[in-house]
């Protein structure tokens, strides 16, 4: 079989399937046609199955080295490992394509397949705007990104996998990323449905949000991820450089999290129906945007794809969905327009309103500090960087106040707070911040003023989410000594979605503590003969010797080093400087000893015949938390899913007394 | 209109422009050598600064920087000498205004947004009186309303 031939046919079979879903599901809405929504459904399945089976085949290539194909040349060798082999299939840019099209047809698939009765008004359009989206992307793939176009003369052996993309994390990473990026699709084609259909109540956003926490859950890992696989193999010390394609997937984040929030004041109040069909279509468009910006090659960094034309088909598409999307939204503005307002600046509403008043706010200055070298070169071909320094100085204090926003906002009631209940409930969240900052300053001796009032500040959110569960827990207890916990459990599994919320505002407080950490963190640079030594931040780190041998793909060149801290061993590191021969080219293992107080990280940046290495050496305070807030805010999401859908909205339906009877509005004159 | 949500929104974007300028280096006083490492991008790996670079010729420009800085040049001095050597992109902090001000532009017009459009009195749609509810109606409002607490208790 001719996998390239075959391969190509299934892509273009499917393209046909994604257009004809977009048609006639378009039709079926116009015309009223059950026959041709079921059609355009059967049709989507089908691209589905013939896109799934389009990858089935690049993954065969991949593994039985079919070198006539130009991708599996490029991007795998004889000598590729099996789990490299298979993440082979989204390392370069036909391949991820043709994956980004897959994870788009399974996100929806299953949310056609779960919505079209429940949601029948609004599946038709979305599934028409769904099919849209594939019939672009597998255009993309069929004519423009082809992974199967064949190489002649067939090479003997492929250039391999980067060695960088090498990594356990670079196999999840771009997974989740994509998970994340396309799962938004369905909030979207959700959105301009409802949109087109005029019909802007709740139901397009409880109906999909499933999909929006999961798409914010996975994105969430997704960017993590990236930063632990920047930490741990780019050897330069950090995990986020504020790099153009960073930030193209934390824009996306941004606005989903702003999203997150902000619906929920759709829901209990009816406003802010404009703000959230904008959000959800701004988040999808970004999502587009970074997908653009990092095949465009109109950004130079570590994480982008060779340059080609296919980032320029972005463009239009990318102008086609805006313009449409946010047409739609001026069209349907009068309808769409709140007739309530707030009542006072000091509720729930407000906060969730400042709340997002920062992140969009953060989003709009990661976007433009993103594209303003772009905008710069192309009005005055002068080139400029916008790099880490403007991120950090606009960025840090507006995520400070956004910080402080995550203590207080929980603590506002609905409508009109009381800043008499206000002020009680924040006496012990603000003397646990009052009395962090004095341990850290007369304790510990921090002087850093940043470091304090972060830190102070992560502890009074800390105590302030906390007592929310404690609060909750307290209305539930039963008797026993058991009696807290069987409360705490309770309140929990009643209310998923609030506590899984605050679970994941748990995590962000471990990632703050991380992040703080690095205003200590302490570097070492220099060279090192065998049986040297130098000592950092407490850590008394010797060269051993050197020592080297050869794989099959590399030759490892490392250096022993052995760390002590009070005279005691406490770690062996082996820092690599390795050379890929498949590649030729060198790339640094770093030496890594981790615990919760600090990392102790080594990079070996040379080690010549002598065996005399040059290295450098960092010592980064906390950062295990940020991992360890990441891993707690996905469980947080798990919770809010949980506690998502038909069974989690009879658990919030179960507690009408919390909502007063003339809260519950009766909409008059509705049909 | 009130004036207040206007001060308040010129005086974040004020706040949030003068956190970032104050950011930046006093051009006249001696930097230490990590300070100007981590605002110059390397232009030796795409993406970081000279400060997180990894490769041995960051490396050694990293050493003309510490012995610039030791025979005392100011920062101004220092940037003037790289832009020189490499251009004006290896300033990572932007020497442009517009680049700073923009965000703090948006800061500022968001937080007149969120202060004065949704207190703004609500267009004349609801006029008089809501629309009588018929008795069948209000019977049946009234049953599906029992029915749903009923479901909800289950």
């Amino acid at each position: 079989m001719d996998i390239g031939l075959t391969g190509r046919l299934v892509v273009l079979v499917a393209l046909l399937s994604a257009l004809w879903t977009c048609l006639a599901s378009a039709a079926a809405v116009w015309r009223r046609s059950t026959r041709l929504a079921i059609s355009s459904r059967r049709a989507l399945y089908a691209t589905g199955i013939l896109v799934v089976s389009a990858a089935a085949l690049l993954v065969m290539a991949l593994y039985s080295r079919d070198f006539s194909l130009a991708y599996v040349a490029g991007y795998s060798s004889r000598s590729t490992p099996p789990l490299y082999t298979l993440t082979a299939l989204w390392a370069g840019m036909e391949g991820s394509l043709l994956f980004w099209t897959l994870i788009t047809c399974l996100w929806a698939g299953t949310a056609v397949a779960r919505l079209s009765l429940r949601q029948r008004e609004l599946a038709g359009t979305a599934t028409a705007v769904l099919g849209a989206i594939l019939a672009f992307f597998l255009g993309l793939v069929a004519f423009a990104a082809n992974p199967f176009q064949p190489i002649s003369p067939i090479p003997p052996d492929g250039s391999g996998l980067n060695p960088l993309l090498q990594s356990p994390f670079m196999a999840i990473h771009p997974v989740l990323l994509y998970l994340g990026f396309t799962g938004f699709a369905v909030p979207f084609s959700f959105a301009v449905a409802a949109l087109v259909a005029g019909r802007l109540e709740v139901g397009w956003f409880t109906s999909t949000r499933r999909w929006t926490v999961l798409a914010w859950s996975f994105l969430t890992a997704g960017i993590a991820l990236g930063a632990a696989w920047a930490y741990m193999e780019l050897g330069w010390g950090g995990f986020w450089a504020w790099d153009p394609v960073e930030n193209a997937s934390l824009l996306p984040w941004l606005t989903g999290t702003a999203f997150l929030h902000s619906v929920l004041v759709q829901e209990r109040r009816g406003m802010l129906k404009i703000w959230n069909v904008g959000l959800i279509l701004a988040t999808y468009c970004l999502a587009i945007l970074g997908t653009f910006l990092t095949r465009s090659g109109l950004l130079s960094s570590v994480h982008t794809f060779s340059e080609s034309p296919t980032g320029k088909m972005f463009l239009p598409f990318l102008a086609v969905m805006v313009v449409s999307a946010f047409g739609l939204l001026g069209w349907r503005y009068e309808k769409l327009r709140s007739h309530r307002h707030l009542e006072s600046m000091l509720c729930r509403e407000a906060m969730f309103l400042f709340n997002n008043l920062l992140l969009t706010t953060i989003a709009f200055t990661v976007l433009w500090g993103t594209v303003y070298p772009i905008l710069v070169e192309a009005f005055s071909g002068a080139k400029i960087s916008v790099g880490p320094p403007f991120f950090n100085a606009v960025v840090v204090p507006i995520g400070i106040a956004l910080l402080g926003l995550t203590g207080i906002g929980p603590l506002v009631t609905w409508r009109r707070g009381s800043w008499r209940s206000l002020k009680r409930q924040l006496r012990i969240p603000l003397i646990t911040g009052s009395a962090t900052v004095i341990v850290l300053a007369a304790g510990l001796g921090v002087r850093s003023a940043g470091a304090l009032f972060g830190l102070g500040l992560s502890a009074f959110v800390a105590a302030a989410t906390i007592g929310e569960f404690v609060r909750g827990a307290r209305g539930h207890r039963g008797g026993g000594w058991l009696g807290p916990i069987k409360g705490l459990v309770e309140v929990v599994s009643r209310n998923r979605r609030r506590y899984g919320g605050y679970i994941v505002h748990l995590g962000v407080v471990l990632i703050c503590l991380g992040l703080s950490g690095t205003a200590f963190k302490q570097t070492w640079s220099g060279s090192l003969a065998p049986g040297q030594s130098f000592s950092l931040a407490g850590y008394s780190i010797r060269y051993d010797a050197p020592r080297a041998y050869s794989t099959e793909e590399k030759i490892v060149r490392m250096a022993v080093m052995t760390v002590r801290k009070d005279g005691e061993v406490v770690a062996r590191l082996t820092p690599q400087r390795n050379l890929h021969l498949a590649s030729n080219q060198p790339q640094s293992e770093i030496g890594l000893k981790s615990s919760l107080t600090d990392d102790l990280y080594l990079v070996l940046t040379q080690i010549d015949l002598s065996g005399t290495v040059t290295m450098r050496a960092w010592v980064n305070p906390l950062v295990a938390w940020i991992w360890l807030g990441a891993a707690v805010m996905v469980l947080g999401t798990l919770v809010i899913m949980s506690g998502v859908g038909p069974r989690g909205d009879r658990f919030k339906a179960a507690r009408p007394a919390a909502q007063p009877l003339e809260q519950v509005s009766v909409p008059t004159g509705v049909s | 209109m009130k004036v207040w949500p206007i001060a308040a929104a010129a005086g974040l974007g004020a706040l949030i422009a003068a956190l970032a300028i104050s950011s930046g280096p006093d051009p006249n006083s001696v930097p230490t050598p990590e300070a100007v490492a981590g605002r110059i991008m390397s232009p030796f790996c795409p993406g970081l600064t000279l400060e997180e670079c990894p490769s041995q010729q960051a490396a050694e420009l990293r050493n003309q920087i510490e012995a610039k800085v030791r025979s005392g040049a100011t920062n101004r001095e220092i940037d003037e000498w790289v832009v020189a050597n490499y251009g004006e992109s290896a300033m990572a902090r932007p020497r442009e205004s517009m680049a700073w001000l923009a965000p703090a532009v948006a800061a500022g017009l968001g937080l007149l947004a969120l202060l004065y459009l949704p207190r703004r009195r609500p267009s004349p749609e609801p006029q008089g009186a809501p629309p009588e509810i018929s008795e069948s109606d209000r019977a049946r409002i009234r049953r599906d309303m029992t029915e749903f607490l009923r479901g909800a208790n289950e």
